[in-house]
């Protein structure tokens, strides 16, 4: 038994029309036309304990009404799912107490009160034994190191202090599974990399299984393994983020740090994406030419004092992907 | 049921902190409550000034009813001012932190909040049951038990009517008039009332089993008049009940930012 399988899962909504100006406003009032709108479109995946996935689409692809489907927010309009054995809208609250969620765009910590308030309440809403909760609350707050800030009103901490009390919180029930949408919107570049490997390295140690939702593909390689991606309610692709790269890897960046001011490589598929003196960035399509010739090629160049050789950004894989391509 | 009231007394308690947090927004609130319901009572005290009785109530009913009024509404905002509210929650998509947690949703959103006015109503209730003369020592518990069946009976009103957003959007404003509707006429002699009025009230606009059968309870009409209160509990919980979860089936969330006051 997988611990999340989604077998051919729908939801739709149903959606009035807007009509345009004044007139259409008060024809409105009398007749609304609306339309179906397939946020989900027969989506079908399994996921293994301990796996951590990455849930990948533009807006409005169907990532959180999934995710809304597989925690018992919604009711769906058709397929199956079960989460740890259990369908989730038919056993939300057994369920409930399995399964920890953050929502990037939401809280569950009071906006007035310390997040130690919400900690003490979430031990009644979670049903947990005093001494488990204080052990476990201890365990987080030496993890997510946030002792500082725990008794600080939340109104008045950061957004990446709020973040780590959040993901805190969805982790002292000690769950099996952790949902999280949009865990990293908003944050600056230093709060993004505490949080993911926050996420990563209690997946690693307890085995919790994640599935991730993000924009942003840095969450997707440094918390997953593997990634689910999808567009208008259907999966597109469903693999490891290493067969993704080399999958959709079609291009390579080449940078040369070099003695002589400027270097020039003449190779077919090969070109400049970026110079400055003494350092040049190379793009180069692999389907023309070889990375291996061009960096043999870069040797005979000029004098060499660095070489780096990377993959494009995943955000182009993901677009790539979303492309056809 | 140990573990129930455990969860419902740490909400409560959580609720209570968080409007007492802002100290100056805490006590501005209460003592304007306060104020505010003896505004109102003035012209009563005018009226009873120049006529002796309105069909058999006189100036200490009154203070009964206000006193009653102010005790069911005061309390229904402290322990469960999350209902004042519902309609918005269900529209912006707010229930989805209260469908994650293993609680029973209506209880959750409705124990959320807590309304610091509340305390001014419930300040203003004791001395009016103080001024009335009708509460002794020994109706005090029929006087408790008829103002939570008056409480339970708003509450449960106040869901079925903020619970139409899940079937007509936003309905927030229909729903505060509602309750508007519900506590004005609350605040009446239930002797005023004749025909098909009489019926509404203690139907559609259940005034008279949040105030009517409460203030007849602490004007001593004793266990059958407290039992009839209890059934209005046992009728409008359930409704309230049932046209929740009616309507969490077709809840369909959002995607707001929003934080937890």
């Amino acid at each position: 038994m997988g611990t999340i399988e989604v077998d051919g899962l729908r939801k739709v909504f149903s959606v009035r029309e807007r009509a345009r100006g004044l007139g259409g406003a008060v024809r409105q009032l009398f007749s609304a036309p609306s339309r179906e709108v397939r946020a989900v479109d027969g989506l079908t995946f399994r996921i293994e304990k301990g796996e951590r996935v990455a849930f990948v689409g533009p807006n409005g692809a169907g990532k959180s009404t999934t995710i809304k489907m597989l925690t018992g927010i919604l009711h769906p309009s058709g397929g199956a799912a079960r989460v740890l054995g259990l369908v989730p809208w038919e056993k939300r609250r057994e369920l409930a107490y399995r399964f920890g969620t953050v929502f990037g765009q939401r809280t569950q910590l009071w906006y007035h009160l310390p997040a130690a308030d919400t900690f003490a309440l979430l031990r009644h809403v979670y049903d947990r034994d005093v001494t488990d909760h204080k052990r476990r609350l201890t365990e987080l707050v030496e993890a997510f190191e946030i002792g500082p800030f725990l008794n600080k009103p939340v109104r008045q901490l950061s957004l990446g202090q709020r973040m780590r009390c959040e993901i805190a919180a969805s982790l002292l029930h000690d769950p099996e599974v952790l949902f999280l949408d949009e865990p990293t919107i908003g944050l600056d570049v230093n709060a993004r990399a505490i949080i993911r490997d926050l996420i990563r390295d209690t997946s690693r140690e307890r085995g919790v299984t994640v599935l991730l939702t993000s924009h942003d593909t840095g969450d997707m390689e440094r918390v997953c393994d593997r990634v689910i991606v999808i567009n208008h309610g259907k999966l597109l692709l469903d693999e490891s983020i290493l067969s993704l790269r080399q999958t959709y890897i079609r291009r390579k960046r080449v940078t040369l740090v070099t003695a002589s001011e400027r270097v020039d490589i003449d190779l077919p598929g090969v070109t400049v994406a970026e110079r400055a003196p003494h350092r040049t960035v190379f793009e180069v399509d692999l389907e023309v030419t070889p990375v291996d010739v061009v960096v043999q090629a870069a040797l005979r160049a000029g004098k060499l004092r660095d070489l780096t050789v990377e993959d494009p950004p995943m955000e182009e894989i993901v677009q790539a992907i979303y492309a056809g391509r | 049921m140990k573990a129930a009231v455990q969860y419902f007394g740490a909400m409560i308690a959580t609720n209570l902190r968080a409007s007492m947090a802002l100290r100056g927004a805490f006590w501005t609130r209460t003592i304007f409550m306060f104020i505010n319901n003896f505004i109102y009572l003035v012209m009563w005290w005018v009226f009873f000034d120049e006529f002796s009785e309105v069909r058999g109530w006189m100036l200490p009913d009154m203070l009964a009813i206000y006193a009653v009024a102010a005790g069911v509404f005061g309390t229904a905002m402290i322990v469960a001012g999350g209902v004042m509210t519902l309609a918005r929650t269900i529209v912006q998509g707010d229930l989805d932190t209260f469908l994650t947690q293993p609680k029973p949703v209506l209880l959750a959103v409705v124990a959320s909040r807590s309304e610091a006015s509340g305390w001014g109503d419930v300040a203003s209730a004791v001395v009016l049951f103080a001024l009335c003369g009708y509460v002794t020592p020994a109706s005090i518990p029929f006087v408790l038990l008829a103002l939570a069946s008056g409480c339970i009976v708003f509450v449960a009103s106040a869901v079925i009517f903020h619970s139409l957003a899940f079937w007509l959007k936003d309905t927030e404003a229909l729903s505060r008039h509602f309750l508007h509707f519900l506590l004005a006429y609350a605040a009446f002699p239930k002797t005023v009332f004749l025909g098909w009025l009489k019926v509404a009230l203690f139907t559609v606009i259940p005034a008279g089993f949040v105030t009517f059968l409460p203030v007849d309870v602490v004007r001593g009409g004793g266990w059958k008049v407290l039992l009839a209160a209890l059934g209005g509990v046992v009728i409008y919980g359930s409704l309230a009940l049932l046209v929740f979860r009616a309507g969490l089936r077709r809840y369909e969330s959002g995607n707001r930012f929003g934080v937890r006051a």
